[in-house]
This record gives structure tokens, C-alpha cells and sequence, in this order.
């Protein structure tokens, strides 16, 4: 098992390699840079240095005036040693604006994943038992409204229920007015109350898949012939479905929920929006648009990072459901 | 406008969604009946304690009906079935797929694929040792206490039948612990290495602790009549053991289940479709043709004087040893679609010796002996003596 993973470990990191070089390609097609903006801001000030000027001094500056090839060079000479350089667009250290906003898409993606996965597979498990009766028909109606409704749509929609209508919630934002004056257990309450309707909407979209494909499972499971044969043995329905069907069930799930492990920290940029939160999802969206390669390089490359070790732990993961995959 | 005309689908082979429609509301409305019948509460017990007929008997099928209500009709896939399997013998039921053997063992279990499936009438007598319950009528909590203990089943597909997540161990211990309560762990193990010894695992101890992809399809049948046989059932029900085996594999695990059979003084329905194994094992077989029982004897009655043209079609069919064919017979033409059976002798259409009387109802059971049993209009008259 030891020399499984670090195999796959070693392939990531050929994989990374590429995975940045291509991303850092990439920024530097983009049709419009940072530098560009910039140099035409600057030039268009009154007695100011023609466009030209500005944007060789500029390319000087920000290290542009080199090609992709020894660019990504630069850029990985650093990275290597966990240098990322400082933001354009931000004016600070990549890492301390990450560290800033992540945790609160963090929070926004861990918490709406442990209420997706404790609702949707139960549900999930219920309607395939009962296929075809009311109970199925209720559960799969709702799981596709869930991922049909643009998530802009449900948060506004629960914005208007719950915080205009009923007054519950506040509309946007991460704290309240009187945040500063509260104890700091206060203050963490005073926070999880602002991520309630955002984390609701998360769930609501992202359920629905996983209950569908749960129940999809689950009735694949359940009409196997080793179900007939531990209902044969005289188990009882609750440990036939319970033990026998779900550890097989498990098999595929813990794969799609290795997978999502990325989701965790890649935010949501329109529920982030619509919710004021500033979270990555919002915050990378502004690097890219402003051409900010520093920032870019180093979220694209940590998301790169998260994909190839969710594959690696769902592997893992894989093997420990599934006796027929374990390596000797 | 001949577009607009309603045409008739009567005849055709396929129906309408309109009418597939109808039939499904329909079907919804029966099985829920039925569904609601077996869901009560309480259930009981007077309902499902009866008397054997025989008291030799440890199951007595009596005019079973099991109907599966499928979107395109009713599927009559045991319609009145009637047999005894005597204490100590071994039934061999035969018949080719889809005549409904394995729904008729499948209803002995109660474990026909429900809501669709329904046992619609009959009975079915079975003698714990204790007493006698009727095992359509039984509540499905009851009937847990009986499967896997006093009756239990092999099924067909070894390679699918054990669940591939779960020590082999774990398996058979827990069908163990399930009827044996009181048994300590230590004890249900030891049990559970006895039985794989028992059914001729020879690394019992290593084989407890493996998955069943370890295992090769033998190893896993036996793994199964090991779990089968784990709680000394009274009737032990086979459903086409040997299909999926090898023939040298096919001798040794009949060899073990009738080893096992004498040594635990059960009773076996053997359930297939070869023949051969019949010859070997039964003491009495069953023939069953589209649902129905076309004819019933000994093992010596049915191989030395078959009767009902299908089962001499049978004979015909398996090769022998000795005896030179161009071609091996096959019985022509195929069963009756299930959805629509016809209201004369189901085995009409494909009979070579049907005289002018098949055209009437579907013929009685008529008696040639003590114990040999047919359906058929040649019969009716000469009580067998045209042959």
C-alpha cells in the first residue's frame, strides 16, 4: 500500500509540472494583461510617458519582458521553494490574501458538504428502497428542483423568505453590526448565523446528484444476488439494506466523494456574490479578469494540487471498501 | 382520415402504451391489496398454523399460485402447482428456464421479487418440527426465524451469490449467530470452520478469513452449502447447484450435498434442468412444463417409463452414452408466451403424439400408479396403457 501511494504521490507531481506549465502559458495568452491596463491607465494621465514607455518599463518590472518558457521558469525556481510572490492586483503577498479569504469558503464548502452528505444518502437510500412508491417520486421531484434551480435564484429566494419576510437572517455580509462587542464564542455565532442561508443554498444544488446517484447504486445493490442470499440466511430488512447493500453502495460514492475534496476550497463564486462573503471564489475570479498571474498561478496550481490528492485519497479510500482492489 | 382511426392492436405483439397504461393501474391496485394483507400489524398465528396431510411430509405445495403482475400482463408463472417433498428425500424438480421451478422454491422461501410477484392462492405446508405453518400466510418477521435455519437455499450463481465485501468468515458466522443467539463467538467460529471441513475445504482455517474473490467457483458453491447447512436446516433447497460449475466440480458438490442430505437426515429440493443430475440424486421428480406440473413419479417411474409427451421429449433431448445420433433431438417449437396462455393443454402446440381430445381444456391430473402422476388426454381413457 506504502509503495502504491508514494507512487501515485510521484505522478502527481509529474502531473503538477505540466498542470502549471500549461496554466502559466495560458495567463500569458491572455488577450489582455495586467501590464497592458496598467501602462494605458498610466498614459492617459496628463504629462505622462507615451504607452510604449510605460508598458517596456512595466514588462521590466513585473517580469514580462521574458518569453513563457523562461517566465515559467522563473516562476517555478520560486515556487519550488514556497515563494509565491507578491499579487498585482491585491498588493500583497499571494499567500496572505489566500489565507485571508479561504477560510471562509472553507467553512461555506466543508459545512454544506457534511449536510449533503448526511442528507442526500440516507435519502438516497430510502427512495431506492422504496422505488416507485410516493416516497421515491417526493424525493427524486425535490432532488431535481435542487439541481435544476440556479443557485442566483434560491438565494435570492431565501433572502426574501428569511431575511426580508421573516427577519431571521441578515441579508449579506460575515458579521453583523455589533460583531466587535461580543464575547468570542458570541462572535463565531454571530458568524456561523451569516453562513446559514449560504450554506442552505450550497446543499439544496449540490444534493440532488449525489442522492440520484446514491439511489442509482443502491438499487443496483440491492436486485445483486448476495442480497438474495442474505435475505435467504433470514436477516432482517434493516440489516440486509443497512449492511449487507450499503457497504457495497459505499464503493462508488467514496470515489465521487474523494473527487470532490477540491470543491472544498474552490468556493462559490455566485453564492459568494449574492452573499458578500469574500471567499476565493470571488477573489480568484477578480485575479483572473485583472490578469494578477502571481495569484492565479498559485490558486490554479493549489486546486491542481487538491484534484491529483482527492484522486490519491479516493484511492486509498477505494481500497479500504473494496477488498477486491487492495494491493498486496 | 384512416390516421385517426383507432386501430386494434388484438393479435399483435406488442400493446399499446395506453393499454400498458391500464394494466399497470390495475396491477398497482391488486398488488397493494395483497401488499396491504401482508403488511398488517398483527398477524394472527391461527392464521398461518395448519396441519400436514401427510405427516411423513415436510412440505406440501398445494395448488400454488404465484402470479407476477408485469406491465404487460399478468405472468402465471406457477399456476397450481401441487407436491409433496417427504422427510429424508430428495425432490428433483425439472423443466426448462422460465417454467417456474425457481419461482415455485423462490415462493417456499418467500422471497418472490414483491410488490410485483404475488403467491395469489394455494398454500404451502411446511413442518418446522415443531409445528406447521403455511408459509404464503406467514408474516415476513416469522419467516425470517425460518429462513436460513430450518430451511435454507444454494442458489444458482456462486460467483455472485456471497457478498464480494465480507469475509468469508463473517458470512457463515452470522447466519450462525442469527438463529443461535446464545452461542458465544468463539463457538459460532469454530462452527463455521467445522462446516467449511464438512463440505471439503481442505485450508478451512484460511479459507474463513478470505474474501470471495479468492475463491474459485467450487470453492465458493461449497462456501455456500456451508452457510446453507450451518444451522441443520430441514430442507435444504438447491436452485440449479451445478449450472455454473464444471462437470468434475458438478459431481463433487452433488456428492457432498447428498453425503450432507444423509448425514443431517434433511430433506433436498433439487431444482434443475439437467437430467443427469436428476438420474443421480432425486428419489422423486417433478416435471413442470409452463407453470404447470405436467408429470410426477419415482425417479424410476419417470426414467424408465416417461409418459407426458414433454417429458419423453426430455429423455430424448439429453445425450446418452452408447447410443449414435446424427443430431441430438430438441423438442420443437417454444414455450407459450407467459402473458397470454392458451385454455387448452399448454404443451399442444409443440406435441408430436396430440391426438383430437387436446383440443378441449386443459386435462386433469390423471393417476397411472401410487406415486406416478400426468397431465395429458392420452391417458384419459387406457389409464396408460398406449404407449
Amino acid at each position: 500500500m506504502r509503495k502504491f501511494i508514494t507512487k501515485r504521490l510521484l505522478q502527481s507531481i509529474v502531473i503538477l509540472f505540466f498542470v502549471s506549465f500549461i496554466i502559466y502559458g495560458i495567463m500569458r495568452c491572455m488577450p489582455s494583461s495586467y501590464v497592458e491596463t496598467q501602462a494605458r491607465a498610466l498614459s492617459t494621465q496628463p504629462g505622462a510617458k507615451s504607452y510604449d514607455e510605460w508598458i517596456t518599463q512595466l514588462n521590466e518590472a513585473y517580469g514580462l519582458d521574458v518569453g513563457v518558457i523562461q517566465g515559467y521558469g522563473k516562476w517555478l525556481s520560486k515556487a519550488i521553494v514556497c515563494d509565491f510572490g507578491d499579487s498585482w492586483y491585491w498588493n500583497v503577498p499571494v499567500t496572505v490574501k489566500f489565507g485571508k479569504v479561504i477560510w471562509h469558503s472553507f467553512a461555506l464548502g466543508m459545512a454544506s458538504f457534511i449536510l449533503e452528505v448526511v442528507i442526500a444518502i440516507p435519502l438516497g437510500i430510502i427512495s431506492a428502497r422504496k422505488q416507485y412508491s410516493k416516497t421515491d417520486y417526493a424525493v427524486t421531484v425535490i432532488a431535481l428542483m435542487g439541481i435544476s434551480i440556479p443557485s442566483f435564484f434560491l438565494a435570492t429566494l431565501l433572502k426574501y423568505i428569511f431575511s426580508v419576510k421573516l427577519g431571521w437572517f441578515d441579508l449579506f455580509g460575515v458579521v453583523g453590526r455589533m460583531h466587535e462587542q461580543l464575547s468570542p464564542f458570541g462572535q463565531f455565532l454571530d458568524v456561523a448565523k451569516h453562513f446559514v442561508l449560504p450554506v442552505i443554498t450550497l446543499t439544496i444544488i449540490s444534493m440532488g446528484s449525489l442522492m440520484r446517484y446514491t439511489r442509482t447504486n443502491m438499487l443496483e445493490v440491492l436486485n445483486a444476488d448476495f442480497i438474495r442470499t442474505a435475505r435467504a440466511k433470514g436477516l432482517t430488512e434493516k440489516r440486509v439494506v443497512n449492511y449487507h447493500a450499503f457497504r457495497n453502495t459505499l464503493i462508488p460514492i467514496v470515489t465521487l466523494l474523494g473527487s470532490s475534496i477540491p470543491n472544498l476550497f474552490a468556493g462559490a463564486m455566485v453564492t459568494e456574490t449574492i452573499f458578500q462573503i469574500p471567499g476565493i471564489g470571488y477573489t480568484s475570479y477578480q485575479s483572473m479578469v485583472q490578469g494578477d498571474i502571481p495569484f492565479t498561478m498559485f490558486y490554479m496550481v493549489f486546486l491542481a494540487f487538491l484534484t491529483l490528492l482527492g484522486t490519491v485519497i479516493a484511492d486509498v479510500l477505494y481500497a479500504v471498501v473494496d477488498p477486491r482492489v487492495r494491493v498486496n | 382520415m384512416g390516421i385517426f382511426k383507432k386501430s386494434s392492436t388484438e393479435g399483435a405483439n406488442y400493446i399499446t402504451a395506453r393499454e400498458s397504461r391500464k394494466i399497470s393501474k390495475e396491477n398497482r391496485r391488486i398488488t397493494d391489496e395483497y401488499e396491504k394483507k401482508k403488511n398488517r400489524k398483527v398477524i394472527p398465528r391461527e392464521e398461518y398454523i395448519t396441519q400436514m396431510k401427510n405427516s411423513e411430509n415436510v412440505v406440501e405445495f398445494d395448488n400454488l399460485h404465484t402470479y407476477f403482475f408485469s406491465d404487460v400482463g399478468v405472468v402465471k408463472s406457477v399456476n397450481g402447482v401441487s407436491f409433496d417433498i417427504p422427510k429424508g428425500k430428495t425432490v428433483g424438480v425439472v423443466g426448462e428456464s422460465g417454467c417456474g421451478k425457481s419461482v415455485t422454491s423462490l415462493s417456499l422461501m418467500q422471497l418472490v421479487q414483491r410488490p410485483q410477484g404475488q403467491i395469489v392462492a394455494g398454500a404451502i405446508r411446511f413442518n418446522t418440527g415443531k409445528e406447521v405453518v403455511d408459509v404464503t400466510k406467514m408474516p415476513t418477521s416469522e419467516m425470517q426465524k425460518l429462513r436460513g435455519n430450518k430451511l435454507s437455499m444454494i442458489f444458482q450463481e456462486p460467483m455472485t451469490s456471497l457478498n464480494p465485501v465480507f469475509r468469508i468468515g463473517l458470512q457463515i458466522d452470522e447466519v450462525i449467530q442469527l438463529h443461535y443467539p446464545d452461542m458465544n463467538k468463539e463457538d459460532i467460529r469454530k462452527r463455521s470452520i467445522e462446516m467449511l471441513k464438512l463440505v471439503g475445504i481442505a485450508n478451512s482455517e484460511g479459507v474463513y478469513k478470505m474474501y470471495p474473490h479468492e475463491l474459485s467457483g467450487g470453492m465458493r458453491q461449497r462456501v455456500m452449502i456451508a452457510m446453507g447447512l450451518a444451522c441443520d436446516p430441514e430442507l435444504i433447497i438447491a436452485d440449479e447447484p451445478t449450472t455454473a460449475l464444471d462437470v468434475t466440480i458438478q459431481a463433487q458438490i452433488l456428492d457432498i450435498l447428498r453425503d450432507l442430505k444423509n448425514r443431517m437426515n434433511s430433506s433436498i429440493m433439487l431444482i434443475t434442468h439437467d437430467l443427469g443430475v436428476i438420474a443421480e440424486m432425486a428419489d422423486i421428480v417433478v416435471v413442470m412444463y409452463a407453470g404447470r406440473i405436467v408429470e410426477k413419479g419415482t425417479a424410476e417411474e419417470i426414467f424408465s417409463n416417461p409418459s407426458h409427451p414433454y417429458t419423453i421429449g426430455l429423455m430424448n433431448s439429453k445425450p446418452a452414452v452408447g447410443k449414435k445420433v446424427d443430431r441430438l433431438y430438441s423438442i420443437p417449437g417454444k414455450v407459450p408466451n407467459p402473458v397470454n396462455m392458451p385454455d387448452y393443454c399448454y404443451f399442444k402446440e409443440r406435441c408430436e403424439m396430440s391426438i383430437s381430445d387436446c383440443n378441449g381444456a386443459y386435462p386433469e391430473q390423471i393417476q397411472l400408479s401410487p406415486t406416478h402422476f400426468i397431465s395429458c388426454y392420452r391417458y384419459v381413457n387406457d389409464k396408460g396403457e398406449n404407449q
